[in-house]
C-alpha cells in the first residue's frame, strides 16, 4: 500500500506490542486499561482514571514512564497545596543576584497528578493550563515542557468528602476516562506471588526510547481517516446531542478527540487507516466524561453507568460505514 | 448528496392509509357518475364530503363515535325505503345504497375489516359502471383503481401487528397533507418504485392476455335485472315536437361511430336515417299509434335480422357485397337504430329483442340503451328510395285527398292534415302560386318545386325568427318567417305536400360526419342531427328522399350531388380513436372474432420470433462463409473490426472502475462513492456475512477505508477475496 511507505505501520505495531508486552508484565490482566493508555499516549492526550485506591493506577503510570525511557513525577494532591508546588517557584540566587526558576514536578514527561479532586480549583486550573498548551509562563518567561508530555491524573469517585470536584469544562480537557477495576482471579494470585508493594521496586527497564514515542506522535496525525468515518464520527457526535437524557451533547473539542484517538488506536493495531470499529470502541471512553444527565443521581456509579449505556445505545443505532 | 431515506412512523402509515382509502372512494364515485342513477345528489355531497377527508382529516375524525352508530339505523332505514318504492327497479336503489354505504365506510373509523370493505365495494362500483357503459374509461379507471388498491392492501397488511393493531386510529393532531406526501415521497426508493411498477405491469399484461383470452358472456343476457332505463333524446323519439332535434344539433358530443370498408363506401352526404313520423298534430310530428304497434310492429328475438325482414313482401334483398360495416351507437341516443338504406342481414352483439317497423324501414329496441350498443351490418345500399308497403300502394292508389279528422289510420295519417279552414286556405294558394299553370305534376317535379320555393322564400338559420300568433305552429312560420332550422323547412314541405295531395312523412336522423384520419372510421356527432322529408311516388310505389332544407344538396329529389367528405385529424381524433379501438375489441358479434384476436396476437408473436430466428441464421451463414474465406478484402476488414471491438471492449471492462468512478464522479460525491471503495466494501459485507478473516479482510478494509488506493493492486485483492468466498 501507498500509506505503508509514508507511515511505517508495521513498525509501530511492533513497537507498540514492545511497549504494552512489558507493561504487562507488571500489570497483569488488564490488557483494556494499558491499550487505552497507550492509545492515549500516541495521540498525546491526557488520561483521568476513575477509580478506588490500590487497583495499581499508580503502578501504571510508573510503568509507562519507565517503557518508554522517560522522566516521572508523582504530586499527590492535597487541598492546602497551591499552583507554585506543581508549577514550580522563582527564587532570588543571592550569588548571581537573579530570580532562578526552580522547577516543579510537572517538568516531567509522565506526571500521575493522583487524586486531583483534593486539590482546590485554583491549583488544579494550573495543572490543566499546561496539559491543555505543553507550555507555562511564570513571571513573564515561557518554559516548555518536555515532549512527549502526559499527564495521568487519578481521582476516587467514591469518596467526595471534602473534595473539588472537576467542572465539565476541565474534564473536556482529557483525551480519555477510564477505570481500572479489580484483577481476575489468576492474575491477582501472581501479584500476590510476586510480592511487590512499591512502585520504585518495579524491574521496569525501558524497551522504547523516547525519540520512538515522538515518531509514533507524529505519524498519529497522518493516519488515513476515509470521509465516510468522519462522517460517523460526526453522526456520533449528533446523536449525543440530539439525545435528550444528556444536558448536552459532545464539544467540537469532543469531535477531534475522538479522531485523534481513533487514528491513536488504528496505527496502536499498526494500521495506516482509521476503521470504524476503532471509532465505535472509542466512543465510551473519549465521551463518557464529557457528558452529563439532564436529572442527576445521586450515585456517581449509577450515573456513570446509565451515560454509558445511552452511549451504548447510541453506538448500536449509527450504522457503521461498511 | 445521496437522497436520505426516510421511514414513515406507524402513525404515519395509519394516515396514508385512512387517506389512499378515501381515494379510492373518489374513484369510485368518479365511475358511478357516469351512470344515470337519479343520484347525483348523493354523488355531489358524497364527493364534497370525501375532498374533506382528504383534506381535513382532522375535522371527520372529531365526530364523535356514537354520531355513527346512531347514522347506521338511520341509514339502513334510508336504504329500505329507497328499494321499497322503487320496487320494480333493482339496480339504481342497489347503486344509491352503495354510494351510501361508500360515504359511510369512507367517513366512519376503519379499522382492518371496514378497510377491505372499502376495497370490495370500490371494485363492485368500478365493475358495474364498467359493464353499463362499457366506456373507455372504464379501463382507464380500473388502471387508476388497481395500483391505489394494492398499495391499501400492502399498508393493511403492513399495519397489522395482532389485535391491538387492528384497534388503532390515526391522530391527526400534527397532520398536514403537503408533509405527509413530502415523507412519502422521500421514503420511495427507486428499488421499492422499480418492483411496485414491475409487479404493476405484471398485473396488466397478465389480465391484458385473460381478456383477450376468456369467451365472452353478454352479461345483460346472464342478468337481465342489471338493466338501467335511459331516456332518448327527444328529437330522436316517437314524439318529436318542432325544434326538438335542432336541440340534439346544440350537443357536439359523438353521437355514433362506424367502422366501413372504405371511407369511398361512404355516400358524399351520407343520411343515418333513424326514424319516419307520419301524423302530424298542431307542431307535433309524431309516430301514429297504429304504427307503434301490432299488427304494423313486430317483436322478434333475435341475433340476426335479414334484410327481407323489413321489407313488406317479404321480398329477398339479394347479396351482392360482403362488406361489413360495424355500428357503435352511443348509449342514449335513440331507441331506433340509424339505418340508411336496404340491407342484406344485420348481426348484434347478443340475442335481442327488437322491434321492427316494416313499411318505414325502422329497427328499434326494447328500451334506449344506457351503454353503447353496436350492430354490424352486410352489404348496406345507400337508398334514397324505399319501397312503399303493399296497404300503402292500394290505400294511396284510391284516395288522394288530404284529410282533416283524426280518426285515420296508417297508412292515411301521411296525407291528414288536421287543421282551421283559414290555414288550408292559405296553404293551397301556396301551392297554387308553387305549381303555377301546371295541372298535375310527378312527384320530382313537384318537390323540385315546392324546396325551390322554399329556398327562395326562407333562410337558414338555427333560431328561426316567427312572429304573429297563428293556430299552427308551422302555418304560422310559412306566414310571416323569414327564416328558419330544418325541422321548419320539412315540416313545410310535408305540410304544402298534402295539401297537393302527395303523401308525406317526416324522417328525421343525421346527416354527414367525418371521417377519422386517425384509425379510419367515420363519426357521426350530435350537431349532424336532421330532418328531412319521404314523399311518396305514386307512379314507382316508393317514398322518395327530399332534404327541403336549404344547403342540403340539389332541389331535385333524383339527383344526388357529390359532396366532399369532411376529416378529422389531430389530437381529437386520436382519443377519439381510442374509443373505437377498444369498442373494437370489447364488442364482439361471435367468438370467431374474439379467436381471430387471439390468432392475431399469435401471428404477431410467431412473426417476431420467426423474424430473429431468421436474422440470426442469416448471421450464422454469413459469418460460416466468413469463416471459410478470411482474408478477402472485406473479410480482413471484418477480422478488424471484430478484433479491434474485442481489444475495445476488453480495456472497457478493465478499466471500468476508472470509468465508473467518473460517471460518479458527474452524478455525486466524489469520494464516497469511488468505485473501488463501494466494491471493497461489497466483499467486507460478504465476508462479514460469512464470518471470513485474515490478511484479504485487512486489505480489504485497507482498500475501504485507507488512503485511495492503487487499482492494480486492488484488484488483486479483489480477486483474492472472491476466491476466498468461493471457499
Amino acid at each position: 500500500m501507498n500509506s505503508n511507505k509514508v507511515i511505517p505501520a508495521p513498525h509501530a505495531f511492533e513497537t507498540v506490542e514492545r511497549l504494552r508486552k512489558n507493561i504487562e508484565r507488571t500489570i497483569r490482566g488488564k490488557t483494556d486499561a494499558v491499550d487505552k493508555v497507550i492509545i492515549c499516549l500516541l495521540a498525546r492526550g491526557h488520561i483521568l482514571i476513575e477509580d478506588l485506591p490500590g487497583l495499581g493506577k499508580t503502578t501504571l503510570a510508573y510503568c509507562l514512564a519507565r517503557s518508554i525511557d522517560c522522566s516521572f513525577s508523582r504530586i499527590q494532591f492535597t487541598s492546602d497545596m497551591l499552583p507554585s508546588d506543581i508549577i514550580g517557584v522563582s527564587i532570588y540566587d543571592e550569588r548571581e543576584r537573579e530570580f532562578t526558576f526552580k522547577r516543579g514536578p510537572i517538568f516531567a514527561n509522565v506526571v500521575l497528578a493522583d487524586e486531583i479532586n483534593r486539590t482546590t480549583p485554583k491549583t488544579q486550573s494550573s495543572l490543566l493550563e499546561v496539559m491543555g498548551r505543553a507550555k507555562l509562563s511564570v513571571d513573564g518567561q515561557t518554559y516548555t515542557v518536555p515532549p512527549p508530555f502526559m499527564v495521568i491524573a487519578t481521582q476516587n469517585p467514591v469518596d467526595y468528602e471534602g473534595t473539588f470536584p472537576l467542572p465539565e469544562s476541565q474534564m473536556d480537557r482529557f483525551l480519555i476516562r477510564m477505570d481500572m477495576g479489580y484483577p481476575d482471579f489468576e492474575n491477582e494470585l501472581s501479584i500476590l506471588k510476586d510480592g511487590h508493594l512499591h512502585y520504585d521496586q518495579l524491574d521496569a527497564a525501558p524497551v522504547v526510547s523516547k525519540k520512538e514515542i515522538i515518531e509514533l506522535q507524529a505519524h498519529v496525525r497522518e493516519v488515513y481517516v476515509e470521509d465516510t468515518i468522519y462522517e460517523y464520527i460526526v453522526k456520533l457526535v449528533t446523536a449525543t446531542r440530539e439525545e435528550t437524557q444528556f444536558r448536552s451533547g459532545v464539544s467540537p473539542r469532543g469531535t477531534l478527540s475522538l479522531k485523534a484517538a481513533a487514528q491513536a488506536r488504528a496505527l496502536a493495531q499498526g494500521r495506516a487507516f482509521v476503521l470504524p470499529e476503532d471509532v465505535a470502541t472509542l466512543v465510551l471512553p473519549v465521551f463518557g466524561h464529557r457528558l452529563v444527565l439532564r436529572k442527576p443521581m445521586s450515585d456517581p456509579f449509577e450515573e456513570r453507568r446509565s451515560i454509558e449505556g445511552l452511549l451504548q445505545k447510541i453506538v448500536e443505532v449509527t450504522p457503521e460505514p461498511s | 448528496m445521496r437522497k436520505k431515506l426516510v421511514k414513515l412512523t406507524t402513525e404515519e402509515l395509519f394516515e396514508l392509509k385512512w387517506l389512499t382509502g378515501t381515494l379510492l372512494c373518489l374513484l369510485a364515485f368518479w365511475a358511478l357518475s357516469s351512470l344515470d342513477l337519479q343520484a347525483e345528489l348523493h354523488i355531489l355531497l358524497g364527493g364534497l364530503a370525501l375532498v374533506i377527508a382528504l383534506f381535513k382529516p382532522i375535522w371527520v375524525s372529531r365526530i364523535p363515535t356514537f354520531f355513527w352508530r346512531s347514522v347506521g339505523f338511520f341509514l339502513l332505514f334510508i336504504i329500505g325505503a329507497d328499494f321499497i318504492l322503487h320496487l320494480p327497479e333493482f339496480m339504481p336503489p342497489l347503486l344509491r345504497m352503495v354510494i351510501l354505504l361508500l360515504i359511510y365506510r369512507a367517513l366512519a373509523p376503519r379499522r382492518r375489516r371496514e378497510d377491505l370493505q372499502i376495497v370490495l365495494l370500490c371494485l363492485f362500483c368500478l365493475v358495474i359502471s364498467g359493464v353499463m357503459t362499457l366506456s373507455l374509461l372504464f379501463a382507464f379507471q380500473i388502471l387508476l383503481f388497481t395500483p391505489v388498491a394494492m398499495g391499501v392492501l400492502f399498508l393493511i397488511c403492513v399495519l397489522d401487528r395482532g389485535p391491538e393493531s387492528r384497534q388503532y386510529q390515526a391522530d391527526w393532531k400534527a397532520f398536514s397533507l403537503s408533509h405527509l406526501i413530502g415523507r412519502v415521497l422521500r421514503s420511495l426508493d427507486y428499488r421499492v418504485l422499480f418492483l411496485g411498477a414491475t409487479m404493476f405491469l405484471f398485473v396488466v399484461s397478465v389480465s391484458t392476455v385473460l381478456f383477450v383470452l376468456t369467451p365472452r358472456v353478454d352479461i345483460h343476457q346472464a342478468i337481465p335485472y342489471l338493466e338501467i332505463k335511459s331516456e332518448a333524446k327527444a328529437g330522436f323519439s316517437e314524439n318529436v315536437k318542432l325544434g326538438e332535434v335542432s336541440e340534439i344539433q346544440s350537443n357536439n358530443s359523438v353521437a355514433m361511430r362506424i367502422d366501413a370498408p372504405s371511407i369511398d363506401a361512404i355516400e358524399g352526404r351520407p343520411y343515418w336515417r333513424i326514424l319516419t313520423l307520419d301524423k302530424y298534430d298542431r307542431g307535433y310530428f309524431r309516430m301514429s299509434n297504429a304504427l307503434k304497434g301490432r299488427p304494423m310492429r313486430a317483436y322478434p328475438k333475435t341475433r340476426e335480422l335479414m334484410g327481407r325482414d323489413l321489407l313488406d313482401g317479404g321480398q329477398e334483398v339479394s347479396r351482392r357485397f360482403t362488406e361489413k360495416w360495424t355500428f357503435y351507437l352511443e348509449g342514449g341516443t335513440s331507441q331506433f337504430l340509424p339505418l340508411p338504406g336496404l340491407f342484406h342481414s344485420m348481426r348484434f352483439e347478443g340475442v335481442q329483442n327488437l322491434a321492427i317497423i316494416p313499411g318505414p324501414h325502422h329497427v328499434g329496441l326494447l328500451s334506449v340503451q344506457q351503454r353503447v350498443f353496436s350492430y354490424q351490418i352486410e352489404d348496406l345500399r345507400w337508398t334514397h328510395r324505399f319501397p312503399a308497403m303493399a296497404d300503402e300502394v292500394e290505400a294511396f292508389s284510391s284516395l288522394t285527398k288530404p284529410f282533416s279528422a283524426a280518426e285515420y289510420t296508417y297508412p292515411l295519417t301521411t296525407l291528414e292534415l288536421d287543421m282551421s279552414d283559414e290555414d288550408r286556405a292559405f296553404l293551397n294558394e301556396l301551392n297554387a302560386e308553387i305549381k303555377g299553370e301546371a295541372a298535375s305534376l310527378d312527384v320530382s317535379s313537384y318537390s323540385n318545386l315546392l324546396t325551390s320555393y322554399l329556398w327562395k322564400s326562407y333562410r337558414y338559420s338555427l333560431y328561426p325568427d316567427i312572429g304573429g300568433e297563428g293556430e299552427d305552429a308551422i302555418v304560422n312560420w310559412l306566414r310571416t318567417a323569414k327564416a328558419g332550422h330544418c325541422e321548419y323547412f320539412a315540416g313545410s314541405f310535408i305540410l304544402l305536400a298534402r295539401e297537393a295531395g302527395y303523401p308525406a312523412r317526416m324522417a328525421v336522423g343525421f346527416t354527414g360526419g367525418a371521417w377519422n384520419m386517425v384509425e379510419e372510421y367515420f363519426v357521426v356527432r350530435n350537431d349532424d342531427a336532421h330532418a328531412w322529408v319521404e314523399i311518396y311516388d305514386a307512379a314507382n310505389e316508393e317514398w322518395l328522399r327530399v332534404d327541403p332544407t336549404p344547403g342540403s344538396g340539389s332541389a331535385n329529389p333524383d339527383v344526388i350531388m357529390p359532396s366532399s367528405q369532411n376529416f378529422e385529424a389531430g389530437l381529437g381524433a386520436w382519443t377519439d380513436s381510442l374509443r373505437i379501438q377498444w369498442y373494437r375489441r370489447v364488442v364482439n358479434f361471435d367468438q370467431g372474432d374474439q379467436l381471430d384476436m387471439a390468432i392475431t396476437m399469435k401471428d404477431i408473436f410467431d412473426d417476431i420470433a420467426g423474424k430473429l430466428g431468421e436474422k440470426a441464421s442469416d448471421l450464422g451463414t454469413r459469418l460460416s462463409v466468413w469463416w471459410k474465406q478470411p482474408f478477402s478484402g472485406k473479410g480482413i476488414l471484418g477480422m478488424a473490426l471484430v478484433v479491434s471491438l474485442l481489444v475495445a471492449m476488453w480495456g472497457l471492462w478493465h478499466a471500468r472502475f476508472y470509468w465508473i468512478g467518473i460517471f460518479y464522479r458527474l452524478l455525486r460525491r466524489p469520494k464516497a462513492l469511488d468505485p473501488l471503495r463501494l466494491e471493497a466494501s461489497r466483499y467486507l459485507r460478504k465476508f462479514k456475512r460469512k464470518e471470513l478473516g485474515g490478511a484479504i479482510r485487512s486489505d480489504l478494509q485497507a482498500i475501504r477505508f485507507g488512503p485511495p488506493a492503487n487499482r492494480t493492486t486492488a484488484k488483486a485483492v479483489f480477486k483474492c477475496a472472491r476466491n476466498a468466498l468461493k471457499g
